[in-house]
C-alpha cells in the first residue's frame, strides 16, 4: 500500500472515482437501450427465420407450388409497400441523425417524413392483404403466407406508432434528454422492420416459382 | 485518454455516507409505502422475490400434483384417479414445473442477485422486469383457474398434435394450454433481456467480463439461449391456437400442414429448455464450490467457455427428441453426434468442480452437501442421456419411464439440487437472517434419499416396458413392487423437501442475524447489508479482480457522482467495464401492471374470440403509450442548439 493509500484509510477517507463529469446520455451500443432493443430484434428475427423454415418445410408437402397461384395485384400492392419502406428508412435515418446533433427541428421534421411512408405502408400492407387470392384457412401455405405478413405488419403498426407517441412528446411535453436517445433507437427499430419486410417480401413474392404463376 | 476517461476525476471521500446522504438515497430508491408501493414497484430485489416466492406456490403445486400421480400408480389397476383427470394432472405437473416453476425461479434468481453481484443499483430496465413479474403470475393463474373449472390442459406438457389439435382436443383445455404459454415465454423473453443489458452496461468498474462472476456469465448465457429458444415456443403455442380458433392448417396434413414441423418447431425450444433451466445453477454450483473450498474456481476459463458452448450446442441436438419419427439416417447420426457432443462441455465443468473441491479446504454446510448430491445425481442423469441418445437404445426406450427417470435425475439433479443449496447459501443475504444448518443437512439427507428412492426404479419400469402417461397397468406386467418403491421414494422426498420449507420458515421467523458476509463468500452482493437497502450500495463499487470481495484493496475507490435525488446509475462500456456514462433509471410505476392486464386481456379472450388480438392489442397499445409517456418532474432538459 502508498503512504497516500495507507493514510487514506486511517483517514477514514478512501479514493473514489467522481463520474459526475460523465455525460448523461449516449447513443448506440454505449447505451443500455439499444441492447434492449438490439435482444428484441434478436428475438423478432429469430421468429421471421423459424417462420422462413416453416414456410420452406411446409412447401415440400405440395406437388404444385403455391398451390393458389398469387395475383399481379397483390404482387404489386406489396411491392408498392416496399417502395414505401425502402423510402421511409432515409427519412427516419436522419430523424436519428437530428437526435444525434440534438436537433428539435430536425427531429420534429423527420419523424413527419418518416411516419407518412410508414402509415401509407400499412395501407399498402391492407391493400395486398385484400388483394390476395386466398385467405389464411385456405391451406398451410396461405396460413404461413398470412401469419408472416401480418407479423411483419403488426411490427410497423408499432413502430409507426411510436413514431407518432414520440412526436406528441416533442409538441407537447418538455424534451428531456432521454428523449433523444428514444427517438435514435426507435430509428434502429424502423430500420429493422424495413429488413425484415424486405426478406420477408423476398421469399414470399420473389421466388420463380411465384412469379412464374402470376396472374 | 479518451474524452470519456478524461472526465472521470479521482478524488476522495468519507469511508461511508453521511446520514444525511443516506436519507437520500432511501428516498430515492425506496418502494413507496402500503399496496399501492406493492403494486408500483420496480426493485428488482422485490420483482426477484416475488419470482422466486410464486414459483415456490407453483412448484409445490406441480409436487402435489406429481404425488396424485404416484399415489395412483403405486398399485395395479389402481382407480384413485381415473384416466381424464391422470391425463390432465401429467399434463399440469410437467407444464408447471417447466413453464411456471424452472425458468421462472432461475430469472428470479437472477433478477435478484445479477445487479448486486454487477455492483449496481438496479436493472437495466426496472419496469420491464415488474411487466415480466405481472404477466407471468396472469399465466399461472390462467392455468389453475383452468385446471379448476376442469378445463385444465391434458395432452402432455408439449401438447402434440394431431392430439392436441381441433380434430381430437375439442373444447378449450389445449387453448389454456397455448395461452399460458404465450404469457410465460413473454415473462421469460423480458427477464433475459433485462438481464443481457444489465450485465453488459452495468457492471461495476473494473469488472471486465473476464472478471465476471461465475453466477452471472451463466445467467448471460441462459438470458441468450431464452431469446433464441422461446421464439420458437411462441410461434408453436401461436400456430396451434390459430389451428383450433381461426382454422388455419399449419398442422393439418389434409390441407399441405405437417404434424412433425409442430415437434421441430417445440424441440428447437424444448431441448435448449433444458440448457435455459440447468446453466443457471451450474452457475450457483460455481459459485457454492469456490467459497465453500474456500478458493477460487478451478479453471475459470474453462467453465467460461464450457457454458458458451453448450449455449451453442444446445441449439443441436433438438431432433434426438424425434428419433422414433420418421427422420433420414444421416438427420439421426448427425443429431446423435449433437447430442454426445454435448457432454464434453459439460464434462469439463464437472471436472472444473471436482478439481475446486479436492485442491479446496471443505466446509460441509448444507449449500456444498447439496452440491455433492448435484454432481452425483447429474452425473447418472447424463449418463443415461448418452444411451438415450443412441437411435437404437431410444427407439426401445422412448415413451417408457427410462425417460421419466433420466430426465428427472438431469433436471432435480442438476437444477433443483443446485437451487435448494443456493437458496441456503443466498437466503443470509435475502432476508438477512441465517437458516439452520442441522435440520439444512437433515433436509438435504432426506431429499437425497427420496429422490433416488422414487427416480431409480423408473429406470428399471422404463426397461420393463412401462410406457408414460398411462393411468394405470395389469398385475401381470410385474411391475407393481418398483412402482410401490417409486411412490415410497415420493414421499419421503416430499418428506425431505418438507424439512426444507420448514427450514426456510424457522429461518425467517426465528433465524439469528447473518451479518453482511456470514460465509465468507467473494462477490460483491456480500459487500452491503443483509438484507440489501433499496439502493443496493452505500457507493457504487468497483473490483480489481474475479473475486471482488477476496481481491479487495483496503483502500479499494468506490464511485461516487450519480446524482443522489434521481436513480442515476453508472453504466460502464460492454468488454472492460469503464466507466462511459450516466443513465436516470425509471421510478415506480402503475404502467407495467396495467400493459400485463391489457395483454392478459389478448391472450384470455383470444381463447374464446379472435377478437382478443385486437381489443387486447389496442388496450396495450394504450398502456404502452401511458408507459412511454414522461411523467412527474423532468430530469435533464436538452439545451437546443437552433434557435
Amino acid at each position: 500500500m502508498s503512504q497516500a493509500s495507507e493514510r487514506e484509510a486511517t483517514s477514514g477517507q478512501r479514493p473514489a472515482l467522481d463520474v459526475s463529469g460523465l455525460p448523461s446520455i449516449a447513443f448506440g451500443a454505449r447505451d443500455p437501450h439499444w441492447w434492449g432493443v438490439a435482444c428484441l430484434m434478436l428475438i423478432e428475427a429469430t421468429t421471421f427465420v423459424l417462420l422462413y423454415a416453416a414456410y420452406i418445410y411446409i412447401r415440400g408437402n405440395f406437388d404444385v407450388f403455391p398451390p393458389i397461384p398469387v395475383k399481379w395485384s397483390a404482387f404489386l400492392a406489396a411491392a408498392a409497400g416496399q417502395l414505401l419502406l425502402l423510402l421511409s428508412a432515409p427519412l427516419i435515418y436522419l430523424s436519428m441523425l437530428a437526435a444525434r446533433k440534438a436537433s428539435m427541428r430536425g427531429m420534429k421534421r423527420w419523424l413527419i417524413a418518416a411516419a407518412v411512408p410508414s402509415f401509407a405502408f400499412l395501407a399498402a400492407r391492407g391493400l395486398e392483404f385484400h388483394m390476395l387470392p386466398f385467405r389464411w384457412d385456405y391451406n398451410a401455405h396461405a396460413s404461413v403466407f398470412w401469419f408472416l405478413q401480418a407479423m411483419h405488419g403488426s411490427l410497423a403498426v408499432f413502430g409507426a406508432s411510436e413514431d407518432v407517441v414520440l412526436l406528441a412528446i416533442l409538441y407537447f411535453k418538455p424534451v428531456e434528454k432521454k428523449h433523444l436517445v428514444d427517438v435514435h433507437t426507435n430509428g434502429v427499430y424502423w430500420l429493422f422492420t424495413v429488413a425484415m419486410g424486405l426478406a420477408t417480401f423476398a421469399l414470399l413474392y420473389l421466388d420463380p416459382a411465384v412469379l412464374r404463376t402470376l396472374r | 485518454v479518451t474524452p470519456v476517461e478524461s472526465a472521470v476525476r479521482v478524488t476522495t471521500v468519507a469511508d461511508s455516507p453521511t446520514e444525511l446522504e443516506r436519507r437520500q438515497l432511501e428516498e430515492t430508491w425506496g418502494e413507496r409505502p402500503g399496496f399501492w408501493g406493492w403494486i408500483t414497484s420496480v426493485d428488482h430485489k422485490s420483482i426477484g422475490k416475488r419470482f422466486l416466492v410464486t414459483a415456490f406456490v407453483f412448484f409445490v403445486l406441480g409436487g402435489a400434483e406429481a404425488f396424485a400421480l404416484r399415489l395412483q400408480l403405486a398399485k395395479p389397476e389402481n382407480t384413485l384417479v381415473g384416466p381424464d383427470l391422470y391425463n390432465q394432472l401429467f399434463t399440469m405437473h410437467g407444464t408447471t414445473m417447466m413453464f411456471l416453476f424452472a425458468v421462472p425461479v432461475m430469472e428470479g434468481m437472477g433478477l435478484y442477485l445479477v445487479p448486486l453481484m454487477v455492483g449496481t443499483r438496479n436493472v437495466a430496465f426496472p419496469r420491464l422486469a415488474a411487466y415480466s413479474y405481472w404477466v407471468y403470475m396472469i399465466g399461472g393463474l390462467l392455468l389453475y383457474t383452468g385446471f379448476v373449472l376442469n378445463v385444465g390442459p391434458d395432452a402432455g406438457w408439449f401438447s402434440y398434435v394431431p392430439l392436441s389439435g381441433p380434430q381430437f382436443s375439442p373444447g378449450k383445455r389445449v387453448d389454456v394450454w397455448s395461452q399460458m404459454i404465450s404469457f410465460t415465454e413473454i415473462a421469460s423473453l423480458g427477464g433475459a433481456v433485462n438481464l443481457v443489458a444489465t450485465i453488459f452496461k452495468h457492471r461495476a468498474p473494473g469488472m471486465s467480463l473476464d472478471r465476471m462472476p461465475l453466477f452471472v456469465w451463466a445467467m448471460l448465457v441462459a438470458a441468450f439461449m431464452i431469446i433464441f429458444a422461446m421464439p420458437a415456443v411462441f410461434l408453436t403455442s401461436f400456430a396451434l391456437a390459430s389451428d383450433r380458433l381461426v382454422s388455419t392448417h399449419f398442422f393439418n396434413v389434409a390441407e399441405g400442414g405437417d404434424p412433425i414441423l409442430y415437434q421441430h418447431l417445440f424441440w428447437f425450444f424444448g431441448h435448449p429448455e433444458v440448457y435455459i433451466i440447468f446453466l443457471p445453477a451450474t452457475g450457483m454450483v460455481s459459485t457454492i464450490t469456490a467459497v465453500f473450498s474456500r478458493r477460487e474456481a478451478f479453471g475459470y476459463l474453462a467453465l467460461v467457455l464450457s457454458l458458451v458452448a453448450t449455449g451453442f450446442i444446445g441449439f443441436g441436438l433438438w431432433v434426438h427428441h424425434m428419433f422414433t419419427t420418421n427422420l433420414p439416417q444421416l438427420g439421426q447420426s448427425f443429431f446423435t453426434a449433437a447430442s454426445l457432443m454435448i457432454v464434453i462441455p459439460n464434462g469439463v465443468q464437472m471436472f472444473c468442480w471436482l478439481a475446486t473441491l479436492w485442491s479446496g479446504r471443505l466446509w460441509f454446510k448444507p449449500p456444498l452437501l447439496f452440491v455433492l448430491g448435484f454432481i452425483a445425481i447429474f452425473v447418472l442423469g447424463g449418463l443415461s442421456g448418452v444411451t438415450l441418445a443412441s437411435v437404437p437404445i431410444d427407439l426401445q426406450a422412448h415413451d417408457t419411464y427410462y425417460v421419466v427417470a433420466h430426465f428427472h435425475y438431469v433436471l432435480i439433479g442438476g437444477a433443483v439440487f443446485p437451487l435448494l443449496g443456493a437458496i441456503h447459501f443466498w437466503f443470509p443475504k435475502v432476508t438477512g437472517k441465517r437458516m439452520n444448518d442441522r435440520l439444512g443437512v437433515a433436509s438435504f439427507v432426506v431429499t437425497f434419499i427420496g429422490f433416488n428412492l422414487t427416480f431409480f426404479p423408473m429406470h428399471l419400469l422404463g426397461l420393463r416396458g412401462m410406457p408414460r402417461r398411462v393411468y394405470t397397468y395389469l398385475e401381470e406386467r410385474g411391475l407393481a413392487e418398483l412402482n410401490l418403491t417409486a411412490t415410497a421414494g415420493a414421499a419421503v422426498l416430499a418428506l425431505g423437501l418438507l424439512c426444507y420449507f420448514v427450514n426456510l420458515i424457522w429461518g425467517l421467523r426465528r433465524g439469528p442475524p447473518a451479518g453482511e458476509d456470514p460465509w465468507g463468500a467473494d462477490s460483491l452482493e456480500w459487500a452491503t447489508a443483509s438484507p440489501p437497502p433499496s439502493y443496493n450500495f452505500n457507493y457504487l463499487p468497483t473490483v480489481r479482480g474475479r473475486s471482488g470481495l477476496w481481491t479487495r484493496a483496503v483502500n479499494q475507490p468506490v464511485v461516487v457522482g450519480c446524482k443522489l435525488d434521481m436513480h442515476e446509475v453508472l453504466v460502464t462500456n460492454t468488454l472492460d467495464a469503464e466507466p462511459d456514462h450516466r443513465t436516470n433509471l425509471p421510478g415506480p410505476s402503475l404502467s407495467p401492471l396495467l400493459v400485463a392486464l391489457a395483454t392478459g386481456v389478448t391472450f384470455i379472450v383470444t381463447v374464446f374470440t379472435p377478437w382478443g388480438i385486437v381489443i387486447g392489442g389496442l388496450l396495450a397499445g394504450l398502456g404502452l403509450a401511458l408507459w412511454m409517456w414522461p411523467h412527474g418532474k423532468p430530469t435533464e432538459l436538452v439545451v437546443w442548439e437552433e434557435k
